[in-house]
């Protein structure tokens, strides 16, 4: 198993590096250090200012090689923007952020825990909310509620998401006053803040979880293990529960694992629309800001953070399908 | 051969009643989307201009100063008649424009967006696929390791970064959009292609003497396009609701194109102020576009899978 | 000695978008107490949903048993509520089927499977089930059955699968044991072994066996008697030597007939002319075998023929080969 894990480690290094290549050139490429650094110093900058911005910055490096010589007199051929920078990301050595003046790593600390406290528990109520209730339309298929519960879901699926917190917060939180409509308090404060999104990211997924899940059930009640359980006298809740549920955990848990990168950077919409300062919020403020060196961070982090992902979401695997062997 | 699956396909999805409805819906909000395409040219002092369509001819309200109710008549004193012309349905924004027509401006937005991106990326998809599938190797392993990188930046940083360097605008989305999406449509053409290209029928076809790309054009990709097909109508509805969020999040069209997102993003202003009824136009059309795609594409999935085609 | 299942004029009917199907249409059969009864015919006939009738398995959405007797060891199966049928399940009669590979669930050990058996029909704690479940595993022939326990299916072999199949099905000593093309699946190596287990495990406890098959040689391995099925119908009934030996309806010749080794070399395969109807379009008021049957005469087009007893226990409905005795009715 741990050879198993070096190795996938390994071979997710060639992928982080192109990712960090994809990256610089996405957000160097194509767009001059002066037009950054202008929109960095504000109103009416001179022409030192911006030079000042610009060398401290190091974007007046090179872009790839450093051919002339620095100021001892000698060469360094990596003192160039692309090495510096994948220098900051691979050995963790973030850099400080244009408009906020933290170092990157701090900022990612600080903003980390808000993000979770929605996301996490987001996460858990809603797999506690929708496979019961998977369960419960898997016991009555076929008929009537079935069908309902079916329709409904892909009624509330068809709901945009902004529609969801829109008009959550208007009538929860503006209109009947249960909710507190913006802001957030560190510690044990905040769960009053966090109570009305984490509710609104669960409603918005409920359909098409729900949806996901009954699929699920219903493909394994119709497989053979189940007539031969049937066969054997096992009740209608004994083959749910135990015969069709540890079978179904297997794409169920590949789509939940695979998603805890996304606990990580937080609901963009969430966050912004409660003012909840997490990730999330970081990374739209800095895409406002054109602040790049944040961006480039989180682009960075998700990325391991994905790859992390789907590495655990394999090994996941081997935890409930006793079919699969890892090599 | 894809004949008889189309009319197999046709038969089942008639029998599911509200997946005709969806169909019937999705009729209508294209007739609307044509309607704002087909420019009815009109002269003036300035000259001849093109930039007005069916659609404006139809729908187009005169303008008020600013908000008004929905149900109110226009201000203008020569139309004092009760004519349902002279009604603003949804009553009118901030610049005095009605609701009801701006949010029949944002169809055809809507259409575009959901449909020009997943050309995109099912070009890039089909070709990518096919030939990670079919050829194996290094070409395989070179695209995976492509679409591996993609898929591991996450697309809204992607969109953002693309839309940075292109200007704001319908079809610079569309290709961002587009360029980002090809990747899971790819995975799915490049599995399918690894069973089917050792099927029978191919290896078949391969004794007779067929060449690569007739093997790739004949026979694969035939059998691989219903997956294109579901991939297309199932994201549809993704991809209109995605325009609303991103123009929300400010990366989308440009002002001046019908945007539900941008209808949407002035709630934020309105609704404490009372004001609903931008926010409601917008959001019962993307609903109903969107509800009736998912009907008739959970449907059409469900006619296409290969598993019930022994029918 | 008193019969172990009996089923009366059995009419298991599925009603879909496309009309009605009529799987089984009146099947009559009846088994005795270490009886081994056959089932044969050609795939849509119906044998298999009139096993899963016996079971009340049929799928209920679209299938419903309408008519008819079950009679499970003297007991009305058909008027049961669904928890007692379901005490039955497993303890009265149960049923091995034809996929061994999908049959056994994938996440739980083998074990674990035969044990399930036991502890839902009786009140036996884990260890004592497991014993019992060891010593089945053993007696079907299940090598370091102990060790092998606490393996997954997909660590067995096709044969083996089928041999836990058997052990689960025969724990707790049922009176019936269906057997739905229990060799079918397999390579014919290993056909010989599980039908060889069988007959050793039906001589052990004492169970009657359905089984099921369209294959004769397995027929007349294992078979006491024989049935013959066409279109939801038992055509030919009887004792296997005799079916074997002076077979009467035309449908169970063509199927001795077809079978390659009575070909003489050179000479062409003999197939029945035409295709096994679909079970939505069976005929009705007619011999349903009559399209494809050389011998139809015009009564076999307008009238059905009932099953006639020609002697010996032998039915067979048809109007050419088992006409009606003459006399009064």
């Amino acid at each position: 198993m741990v050879y198993y894990i070096i190795r996938r480690i390994l071979l997710a290094v060639p992928t982080v590096l192109g990712v960090c290549i994809v990256t610089f050139l996405l957000f160097n490429v194509f767009a001059s250090p002066e037009a950054v650094a202008r929109r960095q110093l504000g109103k009416n900058p001179t022409e030192v200012q911006v030079k000042a911005w610009i060398t401290a910055h190091g974007m007046d490096k090179p872009m790839f090689f450093n051919l002339k010589a620095g100021k001892d007199g000698r060469l360094h051929p990596f003192d160039s923007r692309f090495w510096n920078q994948m220098k900051e990301l691979l050995l963790f050595q973030f850099p400080e952020s244009d408009y906020l003046h933290e170092n990157v790593g701090d900022l990612i600390k600080e903003k980390i825990g808000p993000s979770l406290t929605i996301t996490v528990p987001a996460f858990l109520l809603s797999i506690i909310v929708t496979l019961p209730l998977a369960l419960f339309v898997a016991y009555y298929r076929g008929t009537y509620l079935d069908k309902m519960a079916l329709f409904i879901c892909v009624i509330l699926m068809s709901i945009v998401i902004l529609n969801y917190i829109i008009v959550g917060q208007y009538l929860l939180a503006v209109v009947f006053k249960y909710f507190p409509i913006y802001g957030y308090e560190f510690g044990l404060g905040a769960w009053k803040f966090v109570l009305l999104p984490i509710i609104l990211a669960v409603a918005s997924g409920l359909g098409g979880g729900l949806r996901f899940y009954r699929t699920v059930m219903l493909n394994e009640v119709r497989s053979d293990y189940v007539r031969t359980a049937m066969a054997k006298g096992v009740s209608e809740g004994g083959i749910l529960f135990k015969h069709v549920l540890k079978n179904a955990m297997i794409p169920i848990l590949t789509t939940t694992v695979l998603s805890i990168p996304f606990l990580i950077t937080g609901s963009l919409l969430l966050e912004m629309y409660f003012g909840i300062p997490g990730m999330g919020n970081l990374l739209l403020n800095s895409i406002n800001n054109a602040d790049y060196p944040v961006i480039r961070t989180l682009t960075y982090v998700y990325s391991l953070l994905y790859i992390a992902g789907s590495i655990l979401t394999d090994i996941s695997y081997t935890l409930v399908d006793p079919r699969v062997i890892l090599e | 051969m894809a004949e008889s699956h189309l009319n197999i396909a046709t038969q089942r999805i008639k029998k599911d009643r509200l997946a005709v409805a969806g169909f019937v819906v999705i009729c209508l909000f294209a007739l609307v989307a044509i309607l704002d395409v087909i420019p009815v040219p009109y002269r003036d002092a300035g000259g001849l201009h093109f930039n007005r369509t069916v659609l404006d001819a139809i729908a187009k309200k005169p303008v008020e100063l600013s908000y008004s109710a929905p149900m109110v008549r226009t201000a203008e004193l020569n139309r004092k008649e009760f004519t349902l012309k002279s009604l603003h349905l949804l009553g009118t924004n901030i610049l005095g424009e009605d609701v009801f027509y701006d949010a029949l401006k944002g169809v055809r937005t809507a259409f575009i967006i959901g449909i020009v991106p997943l050309v995109i990326a099912a070009f890039f998809a089909i070709v990518l696929g096919l030939l990670a599938g079919y050829y194996g190797g290094w070409v395989d392993d070179l695209i995976q390791y492509v679409y591996q990188v993609l898929s591991s930046i996450p697309g809204i940083l992607l969109l953002i970064a693309m839309l940075t360097v292109m200007e704001r605008g319908l079809w610079q989305l569309c290709i961002a959009l587009g360029v980002t999406s090809w990747v899971g449509l790819c995975r799915l053409i490049r599995g399918e292609t690894l069973k089917v290209r050792n099927m029978e029928y191919v290896e078949a076809a391969r004794a007779l003497g067929a060449s690569d790309a007739r093997l790739l054009f004949r026979q694969i990709l035939p059998n691989v396009m219903y997956l294109v097909v579901i991939e297309m109508t199932l994201d549809f509805s993704g991809l209109v609701m995605s325009e609303a969020v991103l123009t929300y999040i400010g990366v989308g069209v440009e002002p001046g194109t019908g945007s539900w997102g941008r209808m949407i993003l002035s709630a934020d202003r309105e609704l404490p102020n009372g004001i609903w009824w931008n926010l409601t136009g917008a959001s019962v059309l993307l609903f109903l576009l969107v509800l009736a795609f998912n009907l008739f594409a959970d449907s059409l999935r469900d006619a296409l899978d290969p598993r019930l085609r022994k029918g | 000695m008193e019969e172990v299942l009996t089923i009366e004029d059995l009419r298991t009917h599925f009603y879909t978008d496309e009309g009605i199907a009529r799987a089984v249409d009146g099947v009559s059969l009846s088994i005795k107490k270490n009886g081994t009864l056959g089932l044969v015919g050609e795939s849509g006939c119906g044998k298999s949903m009139t096993a899963l009738s016996v079971l009340r398995l049929v799928p209920t959405p679209p299938g419903r048993i309408v008519a008819g007797r079950i009679l499970l060891a003297g007991k009305e199966i058909l008027t049961l509520p669904e928890i007692e049928m379901r005490a039955l399940r497993g303890r009265l009669a149960s049923m091995i089927f034809q996929e061994p590979m999908t049959s056994l669930n994938p996440v739980f050990t083998i074990g674990m499977q035969v044990v399930e058996a036991v502890r839902i029909h009786t009140d036996m704690g884990r260890a004592d089930a497991r014993r019992i479940a060891l010593d089945y595993l053993e007696k079907v022939g299940i090598p370091a059955a102990r060790e092998r326990m606490d393996e997954y299916p997909h660590q067995l072999s096709g044969g083996m699968k089928q041999r836990v199949m058997i052990a689960m099905a025969l724990c707790l000593k049922p009176a019936l044991l269906i057997a739905d093309e229990p060799t079918t699946a397999l390579d014919v190596t290993i056909q010989a072994g599980i039908l060889r287990l069988m007959k050793d495990m039906q001589e052990e406890t004492g169970a009657a066996i359905l089984l099921i098959t369209h294959d004769l040689g397995v027929i007349a391995e294992m078979a006491d008697e024989v049935a013959v099925m066409y279109s939801g119908k038992v055509v030919e009934k009887g004792a296997c030597e005799t079916i074997f030996s002076s077979f009467l309806h035309p449908y169970t010749e063509g199927l001795f007939r077809s079978l390659p080794g009575r070909a003489a070399k050179g000479e062409k395969l003999y197939t029945i002319a035409g295709t096994v109807p679909s079970a939505l379009r069976f005929l009705v008021d007619c011999c349903r075998f009559n399209p494809r049957c050389p011998l139809a005469i015009e009564r076999c087009r307008i009238e059905e023929p009932p099953l006639v007893d020609v002697g010996g226990g032998h039915l067979c409905a048809c109007w050419v080969r088992a006409p009606l005795p003459e006399g009064p009715r």
